[in-house]
């Protein structure tokens, strides 16, 4: 039972952001997979060429939405976050 | 499965003729095309786990080891890249010389045209020891393609063709590091560097070193279990691309290579040294705005040198070589496409030979030129035919006499057939030729004490027929659509060099297919792959294979006659079956891999049958090998930007024993000094098990 409360504790803090980028190829995947799967905090990740989004579900205690569109743009790929 | 498919598209263009350059290869250009929407809306993501797989979407049953696939194992070199494959066959030339061959389609590697980007290379004296000259961790992918693939890169594939794909220019990774060591004391060391220099100009440098440095004898046949080696290697490739469309390629690279085996203590050493440069140019040029039309150039030249010494015989062959191929594409209607070409290859060989009298071969030029023609006909994605017409002369000289072989038509066909997304159907067959070279083909032979039969002159041309076809299904089964793949391949040689280790006693025989009666000589091959993710992250591959090789050979003992017998052919295993389970954790930070191997049995040599161990037994009583497995584990932790791993090789610890055959001494070595010692009768591993750590570091493009 402990073990349920804290997982649904650690669920309860992770948040999901999807962004917009400009990926046009698979090495663009591969790129952004390597490196954003061990930013700190990133707990799942999704890179979809076809829809040019890349799904994240973040620790919030750990980063956030601002940190992780920098590592994006660092990698040379705009992110604007999908409504 | 989807993803699958899709990277097979991304892989296709790789695949594709030089001249659809400039429109195809894009897959490279990342840091080109940044803002690019339109490149390649059709090639989207592929799971990174995705080691060997088929290809949906190539028209050729075609096999792809990915950038993941070689990091599955060591796989140091191109010819270990092989080992969780079951297409391809991988072993040694002979017991001393750490020289390695594979097989496809259950023939020797010498009819599998390689090819690097889409050049032909390994041919002739690089041929040998070319598997083990390119770096596993230098590639980016590896194409398979069974059968007779297009006529635009030349006929030398008779059982197929297996192109690399190397680290490019335009990857965004300014520096990639891989270090390694094995248990036995190989060392490696593999450096990229990917460099863009403005929107036009990029450029990826290559290095590598190797070597192993401990003498060792496990098996206490008084000789080196692996010869003591060193190699380096260094390339540089650049790519130019104008905003109008057209490309150019061109990069050089150079290899020394050093290797010294043989008896531990006694007279009998092999000491090998090759030195290799390539240089080579692309040009593509697109002839209209949308590069349906192109124009494009491939230029390629080489020069090997081989110093070497076996026991008593020296060989210090050298070759310079030169290959030309001039395509016009033609794209402009959807469904006819044409492709037009002149092409033309020529080859220099001097080898001077030192073995018991034996006379050199002459110094000899060979040459093919020749023009051909190509047509593709799309019918959407259901079907796709292919067919090709290739119109060469082959023209030889030695010591500058003409011996021509004359004029060559040699058609190839491909139909690809798809009535439903889930069943792919494909067919292919045409002919091949290559100029043979007998002593560099069987290299082998000079790890005996035997005398070479010679009943040939000059470079005979082989030509053979391969016909085949595939049946591949796609079904919903865990998480992505599994598949099930059905192959059969027949190659059928018109004419052939047979080297006949049983027609004398301590001699190989060098005769002709075509000098028999009754000669034939063909090879039926089958096999079926299964792939699945049954839960995710956990991919399962299955893949067998049955080889039934024949080849007739002249009875023994008998010098005078033309009629031989078609008998199984020696030291070709008939059957291998490959397991591979791959486990990758959450985001992939822990990466397991598995892969078991059961290896067939073959016919030895009739004169094995009679070797015996130190305490008298045969070692082949039933005149077959045993049947033998293999075991592979990799454990693999990422970091960002850096990876370890830990795995062990062979791990039923399985060798062949006895593999220095001939009269044995008091000691229970062999007696080199006899012309019945024989170092080449290889069919299994000649290291037991082994155990293997590296790294890899890569620094990424950031902005």
């Amino acid at each position: 039972m402990k073990t349920l409360l804290l997982t649904l504790a650690l669920l309860a803090a992770f948040t999901d952001v999807t962004f917009l980028t400009n990926v046009h190829c698979q090495k663009c995947v591969e790129k952004l997979e390597e490196n954003l799967a061990f930013e700190k905090g990133v707990k799942d990740l999704k890179v979809n060429l076809k829809d040019k989004t890349v799904y994240v579900r973040y620790d919030s205690t750990k980063t956030n939405v601002e940190k992780l569109r920098k590592v994006i743009n660092k990698l040379g790929y705009s992110a604007e976050i999908k409504k | 499965m989807k993803n699958f498919r899709k990277i097979g598209l991304l892989l296709l263009a790789a695949l594709l003729p030089l001249g659809t350059l400039v429109a195809q290869e894009m897959p490279d250009t990342v840091g080109m095309y940044r803002d690019r929407t339109d490149s390649l809306s059709e090639a989207v993501t592929v799971s990174a786990q995705g080691g060997n797989f088929l290809s949906k979407r190539s028209d050729l049953r075609t096999e792809i080891i990915s950038a993941a696939g070689l990091c599955k194992m060591a796989c140091c070199n191109l010819a270990e890249s092989f080992e969780n494959s079951a297409s391809v066959s991988v072993g040694y030339s002979d017991a001393v010389t750490g020289a390695r061959q594979i097989r496809l389609l259950g023939l020797s590697g010498i009819y599998t045209q390689m090819l690097d980007e889409n050049r032909p290379v390994m041919r002739g004296l690089s041929a040998p020891f070319g598997l083990s000259y390119v770096p596993g961790q230098w590639l980016e992918s590896i194409q398979i393609a069974k059968g007779a693939a297009s006529v635009i890169n030349g006929l030398e594939g008779i059982t197929g063709q297996i192109n690399m794909e190397h680290r490019k220019p335009t990857d965004e990774k300014p520096l990639f590091v891989n270090a390694s060591v094995m248990s036995d004391t190989k060392a490696d060391l593999n450096l990229a560097s990917s460099l863009q220099l403005g929107d036009s100009w990029s450029t990826v440098i290559l290095g590598h070193a190797s070597g192993n440095f401990l003498k060792m004898d496990h098996n206490k046949d008084g000789f080196l279990d692996d010869p003591l080696q060193l190699t380096y290697s260094l390339a540089n490739r650049w790519l130019y691309y104008a905003p109008d469309g057209l490309q150019v390629r061109f990069g050089l690279k150079g290899l020394r290579h050093t290797s010294r085996g043989g008896e531990m203590s006694g007279p009998w050493k092999s000491d090998i040294g090759n030195t290799y440069l390539n240089a080579y140019c692309k040009v593509g040029v697109p002839l209209n705005e949308d590069n349906s039309r192109n124009l494009a150039v491939v230029a390629d030249g080489s020069y090997h040198k081989m110093d070497a010494v076996f026991g008593p015989s020296t060989y210090n062959p050298e070759q310079g070589s030169a290959f030309l191929n001039l395509l016009y594409q033609d794209q402009t209607i959807e469904q006819h496409h044409f492709t037009l070409g002149l092409t033309g290859i020529y080859d220099h060989l001097v080898q001077p030979l030192s073995r018991f009298g034996l006379p050199a071969p002459l110094p000899c030029s060979l040459a093919m030129a020749g023009a051909f023609g190509e047509y593709t006909f799309h019918l959407e994605e259901k079907l796709t035919f292919i067919g090709g017409l290739h119109a060469n002369w082959y023209g030889d000289w030695y010591k500058g006499e003409y011996a021509g072989k004359g004029f060559k038509l040699s058609p190839r066909v491909t139909v690809k057939y798809a009535p439903i997304e889930q069943v792919v159907l494909r067919f292919n067959g045409g002919r091949g030729l290559r100029y043979s070279h007998p002593l560099i083909d069987h290299i082998g032979v000079f790890s005996t004490g035997k005398a070479l039969d010679v009943n040939y002159s000059g470079n005979p041309l082989e030509d053979a027929w391969t016909f085949g076809g595939n049946a591949t299904f796609y079904f919903p089964l865990g998480e992505h659509d599994a598949s099930l793949s059905l192959d059969y391949f027949r190659t059928q040689f018109t004419q052939q060099v047979i080297a006949d280790y049983e027609r004398f006693d301590n001699a190989v025989s060098f005769y002709q297919l075509r000098s028999l009666s009754n000669g034939r000589s063909f090879t039926n091959a089958y096999q079926i792959d299964f792939s699945c993710e049954p839960v995710e992250r956990l991919t399962l591959t299955l893949t067998a294979r049955y080889t039934d090789a024949r080849t007739t050979l002249l009875p023994h003992n008998v010098r005078e006659g033309s009629v031989g017998q078609l008998r199984e052919t020696p030291m070709t295993s008939r059957a291998k079956a490959v397991l591979n389970i791959q486990y990758a954790t959450h985001l992939k930070k822990w990466i397991f891999d598995f892969t078991a191997s059961l290896n067939g049995s073959c016919r030895v040599y009739d004169f094995m049958k009679d070797q015996t161990d130190a305490q008298g037994n045969l070692l082949y009583p039933n005149g077959r090998t045993p049947v033998y497995p293999l075991l592979f584990v990799q454990v693999t932790r990422r970091f960002k930007g850096w990876e370890i791993y830990l795995g062990g090789e062979n791990l039923t610890n399985f060798t062949q024993k006895h593999v220095i055959l001939g009269t044995r001494r008091a000691d229970g070595t062999v007696d080199t000094s006899l012309p019945n010692f024989d170092a080449s009768c290889v069919w299994g591993p000649l290291m037991g098990i082994k155990a293997y750590a590296g790294v890899r570091i890569t620094l990424w493009k950031t902005v």
